[in-house]
């Protein structure tokens, strides 16, 4: 399911994500456990954990990365 | 400061040692910088504060050379212009070291970067030089319940790995030590045998990570809950209102409080009659005298203008921001107003260079370099050289209008906002390219430092006297020497269809267009005490808010986007102002014609 469409606070693991230099540079890779924190209105970001960071990600790029729940 | 260049007068250095100091954004650089060189340069917590390299000298125990402030980037791949210079400054080939500056707390990304670093280092660099790591906030690290074996991390990177608290001036000593040792002995501190893909680098990082870091888990405090709650849309947004409000009442407010109290009784009551006193020993009564010190003055209005109507607001916003950045704030207010941005073609990220700009549009326009696009940039960068105004102007604004009617000053904000609103529509619509979407990494909230902060306030403060002052001075005593002479008259009389018939306002409002040139709350001062009605006020304050950026702001919108758009967006908004302005007068009269 994509990043953009999970519940929030839920705790996920990425799948896929698009080519991106700087999702990369900034450690997010395939396998990597993220914790959704909050989802703007009017289209606007999902905030996300990883690791004891915090970063937000536009909804495009929210839609293109795919996750699944993390049991 | 003679220690600190741009870009442009980068040059090899021929004695001393050089060092490039490079890590991830917001993991401390800045501050070690200071720390080691003394040259002040600004830092906030949150990432891009460091647009261009900073130069500075050190000296350390007999050693000396300088010290490069690299901009900080999440990678070497060159996508922002931050990190085009970060990569071009390797590729110079001139540095004898690079101090790696890690952060403690998020050791996982920076270990792949200074992987990056070491690797590329040999790719780029034709002839390796040692990197040296600084392990940054490591208090914070130890704060968070992050313990990390700093021995064993060296090993793994087979180069020296310094644990340091630069706020604190902790480790640095030992620092600079292991690099001026480094250099000498010539140890090429390089890992040889990395994995070749990124991925496997990744794993080797994963691998470390393990060895080195044990996490202890604790409850979240008090500031990392109220973090998190402000990047919710509930409580956030009732939270981001009560935040604006609150800068808002301390900055007007408490400027009205600190101009009325203590500096125009000061101005008024001390400094100009012994200014007067002074003058009278020199200068009989006549033009020169009246240039000095009649009621437009050099000596009167060009001390009373700058230190008691514009001092106090540009004083307190700057307080407010500073507190502002320090504290990390301000990401997640871009978090927040990310989707309304969007409709306008730029992300929410961007609201930090507005902010910026309120305070002054140069450090605002400088900032739109850690856009990564752009028309991103140029958007924004016209956005507030058009609509923005700055604090100077703001202090003008409430001198003017503050007075007269409180509602008048909130029209005037909110044409401002309508403005802005309506010029991104516009631009984004007419500027090719695109605007990538958001990608930031929010920093912890902070509880920021109190000398930091002071230190902030008082750099900025300084450069706002030091950049005002002077112009303020000669602009008062070339408007004096105009009146004087009668040569205002003249170009008063030249002008009347525009201000008189166009703008509907009287003739010594002339002033105000010619002064705006050199500072924009030049474009407003001439205004105050010639009686004018509401609308005129109006009309006056919206002509000052659109007119033609600052002789420097233009300066750096020629540096930056070259002669034609900056000349271009001169001439756009001097244009916008007159006409809005017009429009905004000839609309309100009719209607009231009609309505009487």
């Amino acid at each position: 399911m994509s990043l953009y469409k999970m519940k929030k606070k839920c705790n996920c693991v990425i799948e896929s994500l698009p080519s991106v230099p700087l999702l990369d540079a900034m450690g997010f890779r395939k396998g990597q456990c993220i914790a959704i924190k909050s989802k703007q209105p009017f289209g606007g970001p999902v905030v996300v954990c990883m690791g004891n960071r915090s970063f937000a990600l536009a909804r495009e790029l929210a839609e293109q990365i795919t996750v699944k729940e993390d049991s | 400061m003679k220690c600190h260049t741009n870009q442009g007068e980068f040059k090899p250095n021929h004695s001393g040692y050089r060092i490039l100091l490079m890590g991830n954004p917001n993991v401390g650089k800045s501050v070690v910088f200071s720390k080691l060189t003394g040259v002040e340069v600004e830092s906030a917590n949150y990432t891009g504060t460091t647009v261009s390299f900073t130069k500075g000298d050190w000296q350390f125990r007999g050693h000396h050379g300088d010290l490069i402030d690299v901009p900080g980037t999440y990678s070497l791949d060159a996508s922002s212009q931050a990190e085009k210079v970060a990569v071009d400054m390797m590729k110079r080939e001139t540095a004898d070291a690079i101090i790696v500056v890690l952060d403690a707390t998020n050791l996982e990304r920076n270990l792949f970067f200074a992987s990056q670093i070491q690797h590329l280092s040999t790719e780029i660099m034709k002839n390796p030089v040692p990197v040296i790591f600084s392990l940054n906030m490591i208090d914070v690290a130890e704060r968070q319940g992050i313990q990390i074996d700093v021995e064993l991390l060296a090993k793994f990177l087979e180069a020296p790995v310094i644990p340091t608290v630069a706020v604190r001036n902790i480790g640095l000593s030992e620092l600079m030590e292991a690099s001026i040792k480094s250099i000498e002995s010539n140890e090429i501190h390089q890992k040889e045998d990395w994995p070749d893909t990124e991925e496997d680098r990744w794993v080797w990082v994963g691998k470390v990570i393990r060895q080195v870091q044990q996490v202890e888990h604790r409850h979240p405090t008090w500031l990392e809950k109220l973090g998190d709650a402000t990047m919710r849309p509930f409580p956030g947004i009732p939270i981001a209102i009560m935040v604006m409000a609150l800068a808002l009442g301390i900055v007007v407010g408490g400027g009205k409080g600190l101009r009325a109290l203590i500096l125009l009784p000061l101005v008024h009551q001390v400094i100009v009659p012994l200014l007067d006193q002074l003058v009278r020993l020199f200068v009989t009564e006549g033009i020169l005298y009246n240039v000095l010190m009649g009621e437009y003055g050099m000596l009167v209005k060009g001390i009373e203008w700058p230190f008691a109507l514009i001092l106090p607001y540009v004083l307190l916003f700057y307080v407010v921001l500073s507190f502002m950045e320090d504290s990390g704030y301000l990401p997640r207010l871009g978090v927040l107003v990310d989707g309304v941005f969007r409709k306008i073609g730029i992300q929410g990220g961007n609201i930090v260079p507005m902010i910026m700009g309120y305070g002054c549009a140069i450090p605002a326009i400088l900032g739109t370099r850690a856009a990564t696009t752009q028309k991103e940039r140029l958007m924004v960068a016209s956005m507030v050289a058009f609509g923005v105004p700055c604090a100077a102007q703001t202090g003008a604004f409430i001198a003017l209008l503050g007075e007269h009617s409180v509602l008048l000053l909130i029209s005037v904000y909110l044409v401002s906002f309508v403005a802005i609103f309506l010029a991104g529509l516009t631009l984004d619509r007419f500027i090719p390219g695109k605007s990538d979407p958001m990608l930031l990494e929010i920093p912890n909230l902070l509880m920021p430092d109190r000398q930091t902060l002071l230190k902030k306030i008082r750099i900025r403060v300084k450069h706002f006297i030091m950049e005002a002052e002077v112009p303020m001075v000669l602009g008062v005593g070339f408007a004096a020497l105009l009146a004087e002479t009668g040569a205002l008259v003249q170009v008063g009389v030249f002008l009347s269809p525009l201000v008189e018939g166009w703008l509907g306002l009287p003739p010594e409002a002339t002033l105000g267009l010619i002064l705006g040139i050199i500072r924009r709350e030049l474009a407003v001062l001439p205004l105050l005490e010639l009686g004018l009605t509401g609308t005129q006020l109006f009309t006056g304050a919206v002509v000052a808010l659109f007119y033609m950026p600052c002789l420097a702001v233009l300066g750096v919108l020629i540096k930056e986007f070259g002669a034609k758009i900056g000349v271009l967006m001169a001439v756009g908004t001097t244009m916008s102002a007159l006409i809005l302005g017009g429009l905004f007068f000839q609309t309100i009269s009719m209607v009231s014609r009609i309505l009487a």
